[in-house]
């Protein structure tokens, strides 16, 4: 199942048992005994483009409500320092669901984690490095030309 | 006969321009400190990269068109455009190295749409990204708000004549104070009073409902310049229905109402002239618009039967309202569900608000409440004409800051503006079914481009064509600038070319 699937034909998968397979990104979000994950079933699940990966198009993915308990076995979240968990979450689909003000969701009753995630390794690229080095010393230079350009006018 | 710009014009041209690029520059060190703060190395380095680029062009430009000649109308407005365009092309420049931009074209068309709070957008993996790019993302969308010339005046101007031409040439026209450097500065002092008093709460908002306090501080920032400057922008791709929480939509309503308003009444009411809330004619005219787009929204919502629930109806409902009308674009709902779930009668309901937009001389888009307002007066004063004797001379009167006598060239000037914006949405819909997208999502995202709304049900991606996404750029620029300088800049071009 995946979330194209789910908000093309959302009324025809509401209140159905199923099972969706992403990365969970962001962060969780506790109340009380339950909490809010965001997995996302899109092209980056495996690899963001921080991560290596060429653009694919947007993120797409699913709100999942959650017991506290379930959440806390997620470890990554997707974010710019990290590759999330990719997990799989078996639950009822909810087209807009009455009990969060018309949330499109899934109330999910398992959690497995499929593939643990990792922190991802940002490298620096020299070129850029220079280039930068050389574009400020270039303001630099010309902002001391403006400065003479403007003492003379006085 | 056309006169050929002169070489003066194009050094007064060159010289306001490479100031406002300079401003720009300045602008980037908030993203740069914050890639230093949280060892962002490699989006630091792109960001010195742009703020370099933006630098050398600036100062070359004011070396090279060094004259001391004051600028005239077409200056300003011609000004205001070009440096939009500029500041465009190198404000993209942190987006394009990020390596989340299908193109350079992509990366401007998100620069574009920040800058004029449109809130469209092309980035991909935007889950991803760094807090440094999120921030010059929110960035450029709070202070597109105020407007690009607005920073530059308030920073980088002293005391020049010329300086309201240019202020006017960005789409506003009202001075709350008499000089129009204090004006900027004013802008500035109520949209940052607003950013500490919003922020806070969203802040406190996002700890309750289970968000890390560094987080929640980061969302909240963002969160609000993307409300306050009606952008719609947000960090995350699911926008605000991230948050799943009744209390953060409605602090988003508020800081999206508030920011709709015009600077002038929020300058009223600052000064302690409170009964303005009541009697101007933009309130009262989105209020009204408001209220009807939200009877045939409700209307087809309750045709379809999409929510079963009438608070979950009411929720959904009147936050993509709110949002719309304010030309916020802010959602909690799949951009795809307005389609597939909402239909073509609740989607009407959502074209008619973004359409028509908020309030003039704010941070929003559209014709403005005060156009609607106007013209609607028009009409009541035409209807009295016909009922009233012929001998009888009609006055008609409205309110805004002060009450004024209804004239024809107040009605023609709002006509013209009402009609150019009927023009961008029809040719940006005209645009979308030429390339084969259905009539309604055309119709839907054309609006909301020309409208700078940013609520979208699909149409704009990636994968669309790039024609599209320079006319979608074109009907964003023009759009925020509400046409003039825009007009100017071509009869420019038109002059050097043909002109004597």
């Amino acid at each position: 199942m995946t979330s194209t699937t789910l908000v093309e034909n959302a009324t025809g998968w509401n209140g159905r048992i199923i099972s969706f397979k992403g990365e969970a990104i962001g962060e969780r979000m506790v109340r009380g005994g339950m909490a809010w994950i965001h997995v996302n079933d899109d092209a980056y699940m495996e690899k963001s483009i921080e991560a290596g990966a060429a653009t694919e198009g947007y993120n797409g993915g699913q709100a999942i409500w959650l017991s506290s308990d379930l959440a806390r076995q997620v470890r990554f979240f997707g974010d710019y320092n990290n590759q999330g968990d990719l997990v799989k979450i078996t639950g009822v689909f909810n087209a807009a669901c009455a009990d969060h003000g018309g949330d499109m969701d899934i109330h999910a009753t398992e959690l497995f984690v499929v593939a643990t995630g990792h922190p991802v390794v940002h490298e620096i690229k020299m070129p850029r490095a220079v280039l930068a080095a050389s574009l400020v010393l270039s303001s630099v230079f010309l902002f001391w030309i403006r400065q003479r350009v403007r003492s003379r006018r006085l | 006969m056309l006169i050929r710009p002169r070489h003066n014009d194009f050094k007064i041209i060159g010289l306001y321009t490479g100031k406002v690029v300079i401003g720009l520059a300045m602008l980037m060190t908030v993203p740069l400190a914050m890639a230093l703060s949280l060892g962002e190395w490699s989006p630091a380095i792109d960001f010195l990269i742009a703020i370099g680029a933006c630098l050398s062009f600036g100062l070359a430009s004011e070396i090279a068109c060094q004259t001391t000649q004051d600028l005239r109308w077409s200056h300003g407005l011609v000004i205001a455009s070009f440096s939009w365009f500029v500041a465009t092309v190198l404000g993209a420049i942190p987006h394009g190295l990020s390596g989340h931009f299908g193109s350079f074209i992509d990366a401007m068309f998100d620069v574009m749409s920040g800058y004029t709070t449109t809130g469209l957008y092309l980035i991909q993996d935007l889950d991803h990204i760094s807090n440094s790019l999120n921030m010059w993302r929110h960035l450029l969308t709070y202070v597109g708000g105020q407007g690009i010339i607005v920073v530059a005046l308030t920073f980088l101007f002293r005391g020049s004549a010329g300086a309201y031409k240019m202020y006017v040439g960005e789409g506003k026209d009202e001075r709350l104070l008499p000089n129009v450097i204090r004006t900027a500065r004013a802008i500035w002092l109520v949209s940052l009073a607003y950013l500490a008093v919003g922020s806070l709460a969203l802040w406190i908002a996002g700890v309750a409902i289970g968000q890390s306090p560094l987080r929640s501080l980061l969302h909240a920032m963002w969160v609000f310049m993307g409300a306050w400057s009606t952008g719609g922008f947000a960090p995350q791709s699911y926008n605000t229905f991230y948050y799943h929480s009744i209390a953060y939509e409605i602090i988003c309503v508020i800081i999206m109402v508030v920011g709709s308003f015009n600077f002038a009444l929020h300058w009223s009411l600052w000064t302690g002239r409170r009964s303005e809330l009541w009697k101007d004619i933009e309130i009262i005219s989105f209020t009204a618009t408001l209220t009807i787009a939200m009877i045939i929204a409700t209307a087809g919502l309750m045709q379809l039967g999409v929510y079963t629930d009438s608070v979950a109806l009411f929720r959904k409902m009147s936050y993509q309202l709110f949002s719309g009308h304010t030309t916020t674009g802010f959602g909690t709902i799949y951009s795809r569900t307005f389609v597939r779930q909402w239909g073509p009668l609740a989607m009407l309901g959502v074209i008619l608000a973004m359409a028509i937009g908020a309030s003039a001389c704010s941070t929003a888009g559209g014709f403005k409440g005060i156009r609607m307002g106007i013209l609607v007066t028009a009409v009541i004063q035409e209807i009295r004409r016909m009922i009233l004797p012929e001998s009888s001379h009609v006055v008609q009167k409205w309110h805004h800051i002060t009450t004024r006598v209804l004239d024809d060239a107040t009605v023609r000037a709002a006509m013209l503006i009402v009609l150019s914006y009927i023009a961008t949405y029809s040719i940006g819909t005209l645009v979308g079914v030429f390339y084969g997208y259905d009539l309604m999502d055309s119709l839907f995202d054309a609006v909301s481009a020309g409208s700078n709304t940013g609520l979208s049900c699909g149409l704009t991606s990636p994968s669309m064509p790039t024609a599209m996404k320079s006319v979608y750029i074109l009907m964003m620029w023009a759009g925020r600038l509400e046409f003039m300088s825009l007009f100017a800049l071509t009869g420019y071009m038109v002059a050097w070319g043909h002109g004597r």
